[in-house]
């Protein structure tokens, strides 16, 4: 039989150079798993498995032996999916009450956008400016070479050029928003976003 | 060494042997009682389905108790009574 050399077996030939070799690390391990060593872990496995598939058969045996206790679980299922549909109903009218007296969904939204606008400018823009004030008014800045301050300036003006697009962006999306509800109508999906709830699961199968 | 690993390959098929007598045995059990209540599935899709119920049933709850909140804020009364106004009871009772 053939065996490779395994990296084991040449690195003992480059260092035990001259000497003989004693059987090998590998040949022991091959002997170590004979066929018998073979067939003993494949048992352990097949045994292993059917343990695995018979637990699997008795925590089904004992769900089917408390069968009614899974019809009474479908009844809650089926009563708190009514009580979720029916809230949902009420608050999907009072918030209708609430948009028309705010001057309908459109203009909900609207103001809606322009209070995340304002929050996302005052967050975004205030933030940076105060971190390039404070960086051109330390001391440290102060000590660098007139060089290292004027690269340090181009940086920070990129940096601020940046900002301004990413904000552009962010802006534009929320103007699509505004865009995408014109003559819309409030909907229970949207409601359910609003409400933190999965539809799916109120409304779904 | 080989006579201990052939000892040790006789006990792993006696109770290789055992197994699947015990085994034969949970599935007729299994099968007969799918039988009796007109259940055709997997014991791994009873399980399956089990576990999803009991989520299902989980999550809806504390939906429907969240929502019937919001409810009694609007209304400023107890959620006991928004409960009591949809015509449900607040409890599980079997």
């Amino acid at each position: 039989m053939v065996y490779s050399i395994t990296p084991i077996e040449r690195s003992t030939n480059k260092v035990a150079k001259g000497f003989r070799k004693p059987g090998g690390f590998t040949g022991f391990c091959r002997q170590g798993l004979g066929q018998e060593g073979i067939t003993e872990r494949r048992r352990a496995d097949e045994i292993r498995a059917l343990k695995k598939e018979s637990a699997s058969i008795e925590s089904a045996i004992k769900v089917l032996n408390k069968h009614e206790k899974e019809q009474e679980v479908q009844l809650l299922i089926d009563k708190w999916k009514a009580i979720c549909q029916g809230a949902m109903a009420f608050l999907m009218n009072s918030t209708l009450l609430k948009i028309g007296k705010m001057g309908g969904y459109e203009e909900l939204v609207k103001k809606e956008v322009e209070a995340e606008k304002r929050k996302f400018e005052y967050q975004f823009s205030d933030q940076l400016e105060n971190e390039i004030d404070g960086i051109l008014e330390s001391d440290d800045f102060k000590m660098l070479s007139e060089y290292d301050q004027e690269d340090l300036r181009r940086q920070m003006e990129l940096k601020r050029e940046e900002s301004k697009a990413f904000q552009q962006r962010e802006l534009e999306k929320l103007d699509a928003k505004t865009t995408s509800c014109a003559e819309g109508e409030l909907t229970m999906e949207e409601l359910a976003k609003r409400l933190k709830v999965d539809y799916n699961l109120i409304f779904g199968e | 060494m080989n006579n201990t690993t052939s000892a040790r390959t006789t006990k792993l098929d006696a109770e290789l042997s055992r197994l699947q007598g015990e085994h034969n045995e949970l599935q007729r059990r299994f099968h007969e009682l799918s039988r009796m209540l007109n259940i055709d599935s997997t014991p791994e899709l009873v399980m399956k389905k089990h576990i999803t119920d009991l989520k299902k049933y989980n999550e809806l709850r504390d939906t429907g108790l969240g929502l019937t909140q919001i409810i009694a804020n609007e209304k400023k009364c107890k959620i006991k009574e928004v409960f009591e106004e949809m015509g449900y009871d607040m409890q599980d009772r079997p």
